[in-house]
């Protein structure tokens, strides 16, 4: 496997990437004077990936809701009855797994024994041992945690967000599914997603910190021996989302202090990925913060106005196949905010974003860039969410020049309009 | 490993320099001691909500952050936090090095200039900060207090510790409590600013790559009208441990259960016991080779999350858990069970060495980031350790299995909380 070598003179950092033959992309990041590692083996199956065909096969596979985080959980369990966390634990590591809407990845941070570390990490990702015992037993305990979610304010919030933005496309359902949804896994369905997801030419390994990249290659090669990479892309159907929002208010009632409020625009011009997608999500950066950051004028009138009680975050989301522009705080009155938000636009997107407030806000965003770097867990997590849509993490550098006004001001006035907009809102029992 | 260069800089202020070049941006922040207590707690957190706001030359929320998106996205915030019984009021900034900046371009001092102006030159009118930002932000505190419930994970254990220590000075909220805000005026409010700048102590803290004899002519210079009375930081007394053993139930409208129990372990910081004590602790219930997650969580499924943590500068520890209502003896019984376990002796190899490179691990991997670091030895400084990383992890290395379970009879449990649903009361 050979490494090659690419230095971002701007960062000062150095990125190896190699290609292995089973497929595998392999990223290394040596962080010098940092303690710590972290590695993370990541696989471009999510939530949202519930119909798709399988390479060399011709018809679809329609699973139920949750198998990948499902799936998360199960790898844990190992055929000869041995415990992952104890194997890592040995070692010094701390490990851990997420399931997100569009990834699943396995990872572990240890300032001690990295290569044995990864070698535990490769390892067990690569021995599925799925029973109908074992499948029963994960049913109750991620029954639980389904209902810790259904707690969770901040989670119902998000949930209901998106399944108002979106009629169609996956991401309007939880990561983890239902219990009703999750009582249909199988181990077959278990096993055709891992021959399908977990082939290593879906894969991605990333190592950051006190790292060296030949070790790291040679603890690939020497752990991975199989080569039957598809030669042949995953097929994957999102449905057929249509532009408009499914529905343009959604309320719950929770035990919170206050109401809480999600408002935001659904991004509709979806579809591409790499640079293209990186230059988008950056435009809608510069709109976030010019529009509803603390710079700007709303913000002030929501705040100084006692519309919104403390401070107001902004998200942006750009996925390949979908995406939104997202508002969040607490309010004695979410429906005042959100009049508020589109009188403001009414008269501000004629106008567009000012000359000066632009170059500013490229400045601070130019500047977080740098800063990311200080921090290898967030520049791990990062770089996996954004391998699988073809970014790369010095390509920011390239595109943040190319943006102009006039492309900012274009997309600021075509989507964010009220036949976009969303609002969700929990509310005190 | 990154250790501390300390200097006085006048009576009643300190800096402390963590020198390193590894990281791309440099922070300071300036930290004011306030001994918590009830009838300052509140003054303390609004103090911090107005005065984020803005100051005299940057006179709003809009002018500060255009300056900090001007410096290319520099960090400035303030805010309250808790150690033991110390509620400081931080202001901190941060910056990228220039060193990644266009060839003459600074974003530190921009930001260094920004941090004294907020501190030093409020925006005031007369003897009052500006009384539209008072009564907004009292409004605003208010409500944040409220939503603590809102995360029933983190409210449950507050909630035990609020009432464990009721007749402590730990048992104050760092936001403080909404009759005494109802009663700050904006007049009053100036005046506690005043005190609190004529008091301290004040720990100043630098990380980065920067020029610090430079650093500490500017603190020097900008302080050079403050006269502070105080030197001593405020350090925690030990907890008193209750009599008897209580019980206490709250019902919110929620699904899942929330199980804490309160310990008094009656060991601080100082005390040679207290590594063996982290030891316990890890050995119990911090990460996925504890007793509380490997039985309570994984062999027999009764809880979502089942951790213990130590309130380091009480001399406390609180075990706490996410379970079915229904479950609730079972669970209880079972964490009695681990607590029991380590008492008698029943620590595997594994268990005890886990543990031990887990807390080593975590404690070098403190070093790598800026907030982490700052704050370890802003900790070390009040417990009144003052143990470099290397060294404390020296200590902890020494913690035998004997050591453990000697700990282990210290422990003595005190209350459990009890956060259920309506029908599982």
């Amino acid at each position: 496997m050979k490494l090659e070598k690419i230095y971002n003179d701007i960062v000062k950092e150095t990125l190896y990437l190699a290609k292995h033959k089973s497929g595998l992309s392999v990223y290394i990041m040596p962080k010098e004077g940092y303690s710590k590692s972290y590695a993370i083996f990541g696989t471009h199956f999510g939530s949202i990936d519930r119909k798709f065909i399988t390479p060399g096969q011709k018809e679809y596979t329609e699973i139920p809701d949750g198998v990948a985080h499902f799936l998360e959980h199960k790898l844990f369990e190992q055929p000869d009855g041995g415990n992952v966390f104890e194997s890592y634990a040995r070692h010094g590591a701390n490990a851990n797994a997420y399931t997100s809407f569009n990834l699943t990845a396995y990872l572990f941070e240890s300032t001690q024994d990295i290569i044995e570390n990864l070698g535990i990490l490769l390892d067990f990702v690569r021995q599925p041992y799925f029973t109908d015992e074992n499948v029963e037993k994960e049913q109750g305990i991620i029954g639980q945690e389904i209902g810790m979610y259904d707690d969770d304010p901040d989670w119902r919030l998000m949930m209901n967000f998106l399944a108002s933005m979106y009629a169609e496309h996956p991401v309007n359902r939880d990561i983890a599914g239902t219990v009703e949804s999750i009582s249909k896994i199988t181990k077959d369905t278990l096993y055709q997603c891992y021959n399908t997801f977990y082939n290593l030419s879906n894969m991605v390994l990333f190592v950051i910190g006190d790292v060296s990249p030949e070790a790291v290659a040679e603890c690939v090669e020497e752990h991975i021996t199989e080569t039957e990479p598809f030669t042949e892309e995953i097929v994957r159907d999102y449905g057929n989302e249509k532009p408009e929002v499914l529905r343009s208010e959604i309320t719950q009632k929770l035990s919170v202090s206050v109401p809480m409020f999600m408002f935001g625009f659904k991004d509709t011009d979806c579809g591409y990925d790499g640079k293209s997608l990186l230059k988008k999500s950056l435009e809608l950066s510069i709109i976030a913060r010019a529009i509803f950051g603390k710079s700007g004028e709303l913000y002030t009138k929501l705040y100084d106005g006692g519309y919104i009680l403390g401070e107001l975050g902004v998200e942006v989301e750009s996925e390949k196949d979908y995406g939104f522009t997202m508002l969040s705080g607490e309010s004695n009155n979410p429906e005042e905010v959100k009049r508020v938000v589109l009188e403001y636009l009414k008269d501000a997107t004629p106008k567009g974003i000012a000359k000066e407030d632009f170059e500013r806000i490229k400045r601070s965003i130019w500047g977080q860039y740098i800063k990311q770097f200080n921090n290898i867990n967030a520049v791990a997590h990062g770089f996996m969410s954004n391998i699988f849509n073809n970014i790369g993490i010095f390509d920011f550098v390239d595109v943040i020049d190319t943006i102009t006004l006039e492309d900012v001001n274009k997309r600021f006035k075509e989507q964010f309009i009220p036949e976009l907009s969303v609002l969700s809102v929990v509310e005190p029992v | 490993m990154e250790n501390l260069k300390s200097y006085d800089i006048k009576h009643g202020i300190r800096l402390f320099y963590i020198p390193t070049k590894k990281f791309k941006t440099a922070a300071m922040s300036i930290n004011f001691h306030r001994a918590l207590k009830k009838e300052e707690a509140s003054f303390n957190a609004l103090l911090a909500d107005v005065m984020r706001r803005g100051c005299a030359k940057y006179p709003d929320q809009a002018s500060v952050m255009k300056l900090r998106q001007e410096l290319y996205g520099a960090y400035f915030d303030v805010d309250v936090r808790r150690k033991g019984e110390d509620q400081i009021l931080s202001f901190s900034i941060s910056a990228v090095n220039e060193r990644f900046l266009p060839e003459g371009e600074t974003a530190f001092t921009g930001a260094l200039d920004l941090l004294f102006e907020m501190i030093l030159n409020p925006l005031v009118t007369g003897e009052a900060f500006k009384s539209e930002y008072v009564e907004q932000e009292k409004i605003n505190l208010k409500n944040d207090i409220d939503a603590v419930i809102n995360d029933k994970r983190s409210y449950a254990t507050w909630r035990l510790i609020e009432l464990m220590c009721k007749d402590e000075p730990y048992g104050v909220h760092e936001l403080g409590d909404k009759e005494s805000i109802d009663k700050i005026t904006a007049e009053s409010l100036y005046s506690h600013y005043n005190k609190i700048m004529s008091e301290g102590p004040v720990d100043v803290f630098v990380t980065g790559d920067v020029d610090i004899e430079n650093i500490i002519n500017v603190v020097k210079d900008k302080f050079s009208n403050i006269a502070l009375t105080k030197t001593e930081l405020p350090k925690a007394e030990i907890h008193k441990p209750a009599e008897t053993e209580t019980e206490i139930v709250e019902t919110f409208d929620v699904t899942q259960a929330k199980l804490c129990v309160g310990y008094s372990t009656g060991i601080m910081p100082t005390d040679p016991d207290y590594p063996a004590l982290m030891v316990y602790n890890g050995i119990l219930g911090s990460g996925a080779h504890s007793k509380l997650f490997n039985n309570v969580r994984e062999k027999l499924s009764l809880a979502y999350y089942a951790a213990s943590r130590l309130d380091r500068y009480k001399g406390m520890m609180v075990v706490s858990s996410g379970i079915e209502i229904a479950n609730k003896h079972k669970a209880l019984d079972e964490i009695n069970v681990q607590l029991e376990d380590i008492k008698n002796g029943n620590i595997s190899d594994y268990e005890y060495d886990a543990t031990m490179k887990s807390i080593i691990n975590a404690l070098r991997a403190l070093g790598d980031d800026i907030g982490y670091l700052e704050d370890y030895y802003l900790g070390q400084a009040l417990s009144g350790t003052s143990l470099s990383l290397e060294d404390h992890i020296k200590l902890i290395e020494k913690v035998t299995i004997d050591d453990v379970v000697r700990v282990a009879k210290r422990i003595k449990p005190e209350m459990v909380y009890f956060l259920t649903g309506k029908e599982g009361k």
